[in-house]
């Protein structure tokens, strides 16, 4: 897709601010323009995080618990519209007897984890939500596979659980399906200022003229900041590692489960996530860093991760089987979590980031981004006519999630959704045919795999690597060379090989 | 409908290779056996002479064992196996499942691999067959592993023309994958030895685990599930297998002693 002449707002990185506040203006009658630097949508910050909807985890009185508090109760709504797989599962807030001490010092420590827990129920109520505190056998009650040291648990009910990379495409769709060019593969190179405002917007793919700007660039935010001239934001880029587990893991739980005194203060510490797709994710760490395209993940981490998720589980616990580890990096910029006002100086420059609820927050973000933008003279009026649904995916897994209390023995069903591809994750051909569909879909095997979860489960694609390849290959128009080679090797092999 | 083919007295099988059309044929002498392959030839993945596969071939279809060429079996709840085929979902019920999905390498996860997660990294099963489909994968690729799928990989990319290098980690060697957009290099460190090896594109072809896609049956032994699959050891001949699966058959669905497999941590 080509950059047009002129914007009426260019919005700069997608990730799920970027795409959720591109989502929300295109409803409206201005033009908009998704700019993304990477060859695909969701490749920052918004690739790798534990797809928890929060209904607390923020100060009440900030605009991020306001945030929190606009967009909780949404989530049905959202997943219904945008075809976004979400279940509010709830969480646990744990806190374990402290083992060693003696029985007086113990009392004390449970006492005070108790006056904790209590707090935190009583701030969740303040964002409307029905939280209470449970005794550790009501707790291993909900969730059997609880360590006994579990001494009580403050109940969330309203946390919940998101195909969050779903979410980001999701929100790009709707967007681009209102006519919001979204263009990857362009990286912001400059701005020209006339009279105090951002006028042009220069690209690696052309340059566009833009009334307003928002810079939802995550770990580019000062980047592009600097490039405009604007506020000094120096983002400093938060490592966190998780696992993924396997989905036939007989110990997963059902409700996220926080430990209460995490190893570092001011995270949820490693928690143990249910996902969405049947599996379970344990993490995250948090470790500040310095290079921002860092995302390896460290055995020393991993270890660190399963230690610190056995604490809070039985431990005659079957070991865990492991699919995947995975890292990314959180944007931290100075104290606040969340970014989220106009530049002090040039008025046309909106920021917004988030650290660590970036997705909890989004659907109100993207309400109060359109906000600030009306108040900094932005005329948008809603549109007749703007769609805020998808249609629904083909998900050869819904079906048979569905027919498996309906289909009679031995009948076969007739389904649209093709053959099944991937078997570990259940996703069938007519879903990788959807996944390469229109100005947002995807382009390379990775690509594929963030849209449909093909490819990530079990045996990581062994099995069905080729046949997806070749689907590509064919919808593409490319060879399996093209495909499979991209980004393109070295050059010439070096002669020594070892080293 | 015979009175055969009841629910209680069938028996679905996962899988077309050599030990699945064994389990097939033995299982057919007491039950209806319906055999579900998600290639659309039997044969599986064996190294085994076409003449043994035809014969047992026709010993399944005197048996009158149904071959569900091009069906893939997902998910394994309450005695009902789920089947895709190219247009449909069907439940099957059954009184057990046999699953003999042969075996694959293990994953990065698997290995304890950790580092960057570039592009570039494919299973030895996968790469093969694209190779074969004339694709054009990398010109140093690095077969990590010892076993067939090694070697099959090896030789395969040799004949592309590609610069492989083959080497075989310990258990226990950190294995770190190096790249940015694509691999770029891959460290192995063992006690004594550290390795890196420059390559384009990492084959993963080492400690072959059992291939398991059914849900439901991956992991818990129970007794309507027989597990025929995973490495076998290289020695065995094409007649040895078939003797063994026999036995093993026609304990089942007796037979409570599963083995059982998992990667921990």
């Amino acid at each position: 897709m080509r950059l047009k002449d002129a914007y009426d707002v260019v919005v700069i990185g997608g990730g799920v601010i970027g795409t959720s506040i591109a989502a929300r203006l295109s409803q409206t009658t201005v033009s908009v323009c998704l700019l993304e630097r990477a060859s695909d949508l969701c490749e920052g910050t918004s690739k790798g995080n534990a797809g928890v909807t929060v209904a607390s985890f923020a100060a009440p009185d900030s605009l991020e618990g306001q945030l929190v508090k606009e967009s909780f109760r949404r989530w049905e709504d959202i997943s219904e519209r945008l075809d976004v797989p979400f279940a509010r599962v709830g969480a646990l807030v744990i806190a374990l007897e402290k083992p060693g001490l003696d029985p007086t010092a113990g009392e004390a420590h449970s006492r005070a984890d108790a006056l904790e827990l209590e707090q935190i129920a009583a701030e969740t109520r303040r964002f409307g939500s029905d939280a209470r505190v449970l005794s550790g056998s009501e707790a291993r009650a909900l969730e059997p596979h609880l360590s006994p040291l579990v001494s009580a648990a403050a109940l969330l009910p309203d946390e919940g659980i998101i195909d969050s990379i779903g979410l980001v495409f999701a929100y790009a769709r709707l967007a681009a399906l209102n006519g919001t060019d979204v263009i990857r593969d362009c990286r912001v190179t400059g701005f020209d200022r006339d009279d105090g405002r951002l006028a042009r917007v220069h690209t690696t793919r052309g340059t566009t003229s833009a009334r307003f700007v928002v810079n939802a660039a995550g770990l580019q935010v000062g980047e592009v900041s600097r490039l405009a001239s604007g506020d000094r934001l120096q983002p400093t880029p938060r490592h966190g590692q998780y696992w993924v587990l396997d989905p036939e893991w007989e110990s997963s739980p059902s409700r996220i489960l926080i430990p209460l005194r995490g190893p570092a203060p001011q995270t949820r510490g490693v928690q143990i996530v249910p996902t969405t797709r049947g599996g379970t994710l344990i993490g995250p760490t948090s470790e500040d860093t310095t290079d921002p395209a860092d995302t390896s993940t460290h055995p020393a981490r991993a270890e660190f991760l399963i230690s610190e998720a056995r604490k809070l589980l039985r431990d005659q616990l079957r070991p865990a089987p492991v699919i995947k580890s995975f890292a990314a990096n959180r944007v931290v910029v100075g104290e606040q979590s969340l970014l989220l006002r106009p530049d002090t100086t040039i008025e046309n420059l909106i920021h917004a980031s988030n650290r660590a609820i970036g997705v909890s927050c989004s659907p109100a973000l993207a309400d109060h981004t359109l906000q600030l933008l009306r108040d900094a003279g932005l005329r948008a009026e809603e549109r007749n006519g703007a769609t805020d649904q998808l249609p629904s995916a083909p998900r050869l897994r819904r079906q048979i999630a569905r027919t498996s209390e309906t289909a009679s023995d031995g009948e076969p069903a007739a389904t649209v959704f093709g053959s099944a591809v991937c078997a570990c994750s259940q996703v069938g051909e007519a879903e990788i045919l959807e996944a390469l569909e229109g100005p947002t879909g995807a382009l390379s095997l990775d690509g594929v795999r963030k849209r449909t979860g093909a490819m990530a489960g079990r045996c990581q694609g062994t099995l069905c690597l080729r046949d997806i390849a070749q689907i590509c290959s064919r919808r593409l128009g490319c060879t399996l060379g093209e495909l499979l080679m991209t980004p393109e090797p070295l050059p010439t092999p070096s002669t020594s090989r070892v080293g | 409908v015979s009175a055969k083919r009841r629910p209680a007295d069938t028996i679905l099988v996962v899988g077309a290779g050599l030990r699945g059309l064994t389990a097939a044929a033995t299982l057919a002498e007491r039950f209806a056996v319906q055999v579900v392959e998600r290639d659309s030839h039997p044969g599986g993945a064996s190294n085994v002479e076409e003449p043994t596969v035809t014969r047992l071939l026709q010993e399944c279809d005197r048996a009158g064992v149904r071959l569900r060429l091009n069906e893939t079996a997902l998910g394994w709840r309450d005695g009902r196996l789920v089947i895709s085929g190219p247009r449909t979902v069907e439940w099957v019920t059954a009184a057990g499942i046999v699953l003999a999905g042969g075996s694959r390498p293990s994953t990065l996860a698997e290995l304890g691999a950790h580092g960057d997660r570039p592009a570039g990294i494919l299973a030895a099963p996968a790469a093969i067959a694209l190779l074969r489909d004339g694709a054009r994968l990398a010109r140093m690729p690095l077969a990590l592993g010892s076993g067939s799928w090694a070697q099959a990989a090896s030789d395969a990319f040799r004949q592309s023309g590609a610069a492989v290098c083959q080497v075989s980690p310990d258990p226990g060697d950190r294995i770190t994958v190096h790249g940015q957009e694509r691999v770029s290099r891959v460290t192995i460190e063992g006690d004594k030895l550290r390795l890196m090896i420059e390559c384009d594109l990492l084959v993963l072809a080492a400690r072959p685990v059992p291939m398991r896609s059914v849900q439901g049956a991956v992991f818990a032994p129970t007794p309507s599930a027989l597990f025929l699959d995973g490495p076998l050891q290289p020695a065995l001949s094409g007649d040895e297998i078939i003797c063994r699966t026999r036995a093993e058959a026609r304990r089942f669905p007796n037979a409570l002693d599963l083995p059982s497999f998992r990667t921990s941590l």
